[in-house]
């Protein structure tokens, strides 16, 4: 892969270079042979800033959640690195220094399962003091009331039990939990998706407002668009794998070059009836298909619209497509950027 | 109108009629009031949605008007469900169990809960067919074919024989509306019917399903928390909050003029992609508890437009003088309703909050006995 | 202000054990209220528990004094249970034997239980070969019929109680590895535990912090119901001459002793049969109670219906 999207607002604070993950699949029960590769992730380049927010969007099998999770260190790349600030990170428990605490932390998207039914919210908080030894008990005891502050709640809340409080709320105690540790970036797995309409708003509008408090970086992974566009700063869109769009966040809106995402900007309802009743929707046929048998050439061709519309060149079929420079930090990987524009609903 | 879209005659005859809907669930250690004097119409061949949130009780009118309500847990505590002439509460089981599939049908949310995973979906397909009507095995295969292809199932022939696990869930989703629409129903409720799934295969479900019930002349009942979604799909629509319709209107109007504030606050807290860097205006605290409803209205406590007497009383389900005025019905399709002390005046919406120099909202009298969160 | 126990009572067992004591008996009422067969449950079990600690205490007499005088003597005034050929009071050792059956039972579940369940956490959490390892080992154990396995062990280690806990120990263990193994697979996708990994901890931590309390729900019902199948198994063998011996008043060791009086002294080996009948019936009871119990509770009251 040739130059990520390059960063428009200051040196990178956190590096992904060519990522790949890519799970097993087995045959068998008692003697297990490998009969082939899930690409999950299958060379991811990106870039995050100091207090920028980069938009991660795809559909299922885009490898989304995988390449947030691999970025975290939960998951291990198969190859590639993660660099923060320049360095290596590495996840392992105790890898670095006991002075160094995790500078990635995740938010996840069910407000329940990501708390402990059995611990009190207090104690899900202080977490991440205790596993890296931060702190006198006292001294957590005061960061959890400080955290706790910080995303909306009050210090009587520490108290409570996961069923005890709403999920809005849940979702605010993993805030709280993620940023005990001052991450410089947090990745949000679907972070506001499980939640009522009414209380997304809640959570978005506190999660910006703590991007400019604390400068934090987020990696805000979604499939509802138009959240996505309203959080980020550049959104790259992922296909079975691949980011096949990169750019800021309204170019990709207003200027969209890979057929991909013209599809999904397509597909997404408007909540505006005389939009809805004249828009031209264009609507991909068949599934996304199987990450574990990509298909030959671009990944795309199968399901493009614009390719039926060009008389289905061949080689789309047959040659992978690199990221083509649009314009100043917009790149999109289709052999025919040029003809997208105009084509679209 | 066109003839590709939904009817909306202002006289036509209601194909459902739901009046004062009241649901109670009574698990021995609490009682929760899901559904609280809910009244709509839907006319033949029309399209309304249901929004609301979770709690909001439109999933358990849709489970009420179906008779599926969990027992003995769930109890329909009052009011009419009027259905081709008669009143679906007052039919016994047997009688209720003719009419599902054939009259009425249901698009669930989650199609795996919806489809036997031992049986073949061709198998599936027919045993509807033939719960209901006198065909054979064989006719009865040929018209699930058919019915498979009609949903753009590809080489429905082979298909058939295959099981639901080895179908993808856009498909598995397509399988449940091909089954929905085997018996040409009067009436089609769909449940979140596209909440499981990924975006583009929800475009590709949604166009499934207004072309097929336009084509057909079903009415569908869509249910549903997304607003893009029923600004799509639905020519009606009715906002229920904690078991109470409180605002009911054509959807260009609920759109143009909200006028409840639960309303203009959900239109205001959703994120467009037209629109640039405004930030988003939530409606504070959360959701009530359905087991200690207060009396009043139950929006009050995060209401920025709250009178004293909101906290006091429900307002009745009324229609909006300015639509009236308008020329619009008094009731039935193109009447917009509205169950509001203090409704939101136009440009109001922008704001957040009501306009009026010096308006304060009125607080929660103590006597109400509630101990609301600040935060949800 | 925040309190010591929302951010520290983590590790301090005792309040963890008494908020968890507490919590337990304030459910008493709801639990007994669900059912009538809870109700006996918790009544039979109660009653057999007092019996065991206080009974030999209280007991009319001794329960191995032999009296001659009043051999094979029929259920009577002075000898509730009637006596053995020995003059011994049946009742006084049917009282011992409800002891010695519950501290075997308490001992045999500790022992299966500990170990098997931090087998079971551990393999599930670790995974790759250290889990195919114990899973095939735990399928080894579990190949053989339970009751043949412990009476080849009791009979090979030589016949005595101490070896019966021993063997029916060997035999329980499995059952819980599987079980707790089970649970820790799904749980370790759970969110929560990979929120702890993110925040670096180790495995140690999320076991014995995380693990160990959210499988405890189930581990305390199949305990429940596993205590009526110690007792029985562990009466079951002494009867077979392979467990408890001569003189000891263990249940099956009466009835074992009473078997070729059964037809001139039919209170020998009845009465202690009942004894073990009623017991196991109670916490069989209990156990069934707990199960059904804890499974709504942790769905929902509604059951999922929430809209």
């Amino acid at each position: 892969m040739t130059e990520a999207s390059p960063s428009v607002t200051g040196p990178a604070l956190l590096e992904v270079r060519d990522l790949r993950v890519h799970f097993p699949v087995t045959r068998g029960t008692v003697v297990r042979r490998r009969v082939g590769w899930v690409h999950a992730v299958d060379g991811v380049s990106l870039e995050l800033a100091t207090a920028e927010t980069v938009g991660l969007v795809g559909e299922s099998g885009s490898g989304k959640t995988t390449l947030g999770r691999a970025i975290v260190g939960l998951i291990p790349p198969t190859s590639g690195t993660v660099l923060f600030r320049g360095r290596p990170f590495d996840a392992k428990v105790g890898a670095q220094d006991r002075a160094e605490r995790p500078h990635l932390q995740m938010v996840f998207q069910d407000p329940m399962a990501s708390l402990d039914p059995k611990w009190r919210a207090g104690a899900s908080i202080a977490e991440p003091l205790r596993v890296n030894h931060i702190g006198t008990r006292a001294e957590r005891r005061e960061r959890v009331r400080d955290l706790l502050e910080v995303v909306g709640l009050s210090p009587r809340h520490a108290r409570r039990y996961p069923h005890e409080l709403s999920g809005g709320q849940r979702q605010r105690v993993g805030l709280a939990r993620a940023l005990a540790v001052s991450p410089a970036v947090i990745v949000a797995d679907e972070a506001v998706s499980a939640l009522d309409v009414s209380i997304r708003a809640q959570i978005i509008n506190l999660l910006q407002q703590l991007q400019r408090d604390l400068n934090l970086s987020y990696l805000f992974i979604a499939h509802d668009l138009a959240v996505v566009r309203h959080m980020s700063d550049r959104i790259a869109v992922m296909y079975l794998g691949q980011i096949v769009e990169q750019s800021g966040a309204a170019d990709l809106y207003r200027d969209p070059r890979h057929p991909y995402t013209v599809s999904l900007l397509s597909a997404v309802p408007v909540p505006d009836p005389a939009v809805e009743a004249r828009r031209k929707r264009i609507i991909l046929p068949g599934d996304p298909p199987n990450p574990a048998s990509p298909p030959p050439g671009c990944r795309f061709h199968t399901r493009c619209w614009l390719r039926e519309q060009l008389g289905g060149p061949e080689r789309c079929a047959v040659e992978e497509p690199a990221p083509q420079r649009v314009s100043a930090g917009h790149t999109a990987a289709c052999h025919f950027i040029h003809e997208v524009q105009g084509r679209a609903a | 109108m066109s003839a590709h879209s939904h009817a909306q005659v202002a006289t036509g005859d209601a194909v459902l009629s739901v009046r004062d809907l009241a649901v109670r669930f009574d698990s021995g250690r609490n009682v929760i009031h899901a559904v609280n004097g809910v009244s709509f119409d839907l006319e033949a061949g029309g399209a309304l949605g249901l929004v609301g949130e979770s709690g909001s009780g439109k999933s358990v009118t849709s489970l009420a008007i179906l008779r599926l309500l969990p027992r003995p847990t769930a109890r329909i505590a009052a009011g009419e469900i009027w259905f081709g002439g008669r009143d679906l509460i007052r039919l016994s089981d047997r009688e209720m169990r003719r009419l599902r599939g054939k009259e009425i049908s249901l698009v669930p949310q989650d199609p795996m809960s919806g489809l036997n995973p031992v049986l073949t979906i061709g198998e599936q397909v027919a045993e509807t067919i033939q719960a209901h009507e006198d065909v054979r095995r064989g006719e009865a295969r040929r018209r699930a074919a058919e019915l498979l292809g009609a949903v753009g199932i590809p080489r429905p022939g082979d298909q058939l024989g295959r099981y639901p696990h080895q179908f993808s869930g856009g498909m598995r989703q397509r399988v449940m509306i091909a089954i929905a629409l085997a018996l040409r129903p009067a009436l089609l409720i769909a449940d979140e019917p596209t909440t499981a799934l990924d975006v583009t295969v929800q475009a590709q479900v949604l166009e499934l399903l207004h072309q097929l019930t336009v084509e057909r002349g079903t009415a569908i009942l869509l249910i549903s928390h997304d607003l893009g979604i029923m600004a799509r799909m639905t020519r009606q629509i009715t906002v229920m909050y904690a078991g109470h319709v409180v605002e009911s209107a054509p959807t260009v109007e609920i759109f143009a003029r909200p006028s409840h504030p639960y309303t203009a606050g959900l239109l205001r807290s959703i994120p467009r992609i037209a629109d640039v860097g405004q930030p988003l205006t939530p409606i504070a605290g959360s959701p009530p508890e359905l087991d200690r409803l207060p009396r009043g209205c139950p929006f009050a406590p995060r209401c920025a437009w709250a009178l004293e007497v909101c906290w006091r009383e429900m307002p009745p389900l009324a229609p909006v003088e300015a639509a009236l005025a308008a020329g619009a019905p008094q009731s039935g399709p193109g009447a917009h309703l509205l169950a509001c002390h203090n409704p939101v005046a136009p440009g109001e919406v922008e704001a957040g909050k009501p306009l009026r120099p010096g308006f304060r909202p009125a607080p929660q009298p103590p006597e109400y006995g509630l101990v609301t969160e600040e935060t949800a | 202000m925040i309190d010591q126990g929302a951010v520290a009572g983590q590790g301090r067992l005792t309040s963890a054990a008494a908020g968890r004591l507490r919590g337990a008996l304030r459910a008493l009422g709801p639990f007994l209220l669900e059912s009538r067969l809870n109700v006996a449950g918790v009544a039979i079990v109660t009653l057999v528990l007092l019996l065991a600690v206080f009974g030999p205490i209280g007991a009319p007499q001794n329960p191995d004094r032999i009296n001659l005088l009043a051999v094979l003597q029929s259920p009577s005034i002075h000898h509730w249970f009637g006596t053995d050929n020995l003059g011994r009071d049946m009742f006084s050792r049917v009282l011992a034997g409800g002891r010695i059956s519950v501290e075997v039972a308490a001992i045999i579940l500790s022992l299966s239980v500990t170990f098997g369940t931090a087998v079971g956490i551990l393999s599930g959490l670790v995974g790759g070969l250290v889990d195919e390892v114990v899973m095939r080992v735990t399928d080894l154990f579990l190949a053989f019929p339970g009751f043949i396995l412990a009476a080849a062990i009791a009979a090979t280690l030589g016949p005595s109680l101490q070896h019966t806990v021993l063997a029916l120990a060997v035999v329980f263990w499995p059952w819980y590895t599987r079980l707790t193994r089970g649970q820790v697979l799904s749980l370790r996708e759970r969110e929560f535990v990979l929120a702890a990994r993110v925040a670096r901890a180790g495995t140690m931590w999320i076991a014995t912090r995380h693990l160990v309390r959210n499988v405890l729900s189930i581990v305390v019902v199949q305990v429940s119901l596993d205590v009526g199948y110690a007792i029985l198994a562990t009466s079951s063998l002494s009867f077979l001459g392979l467990g408890a011996q001569p003189p000891s008043p263990e249940w099956g060791a009466i009835i074992t002793e009473g078997r070729s009086y059964i037809q001139t002294a039919w209170w020998w080996s009845t009465f202690p049969g009942l004894a073990l009948a009623l017991t196991v019936l109670g916490f069989n009871l209990l156990g069934d109670g707990l199960r059904d119990w804890i499974d709504p509770r942790l769905r929902g009251s509604l059951g999922g219906v929430q809209e």
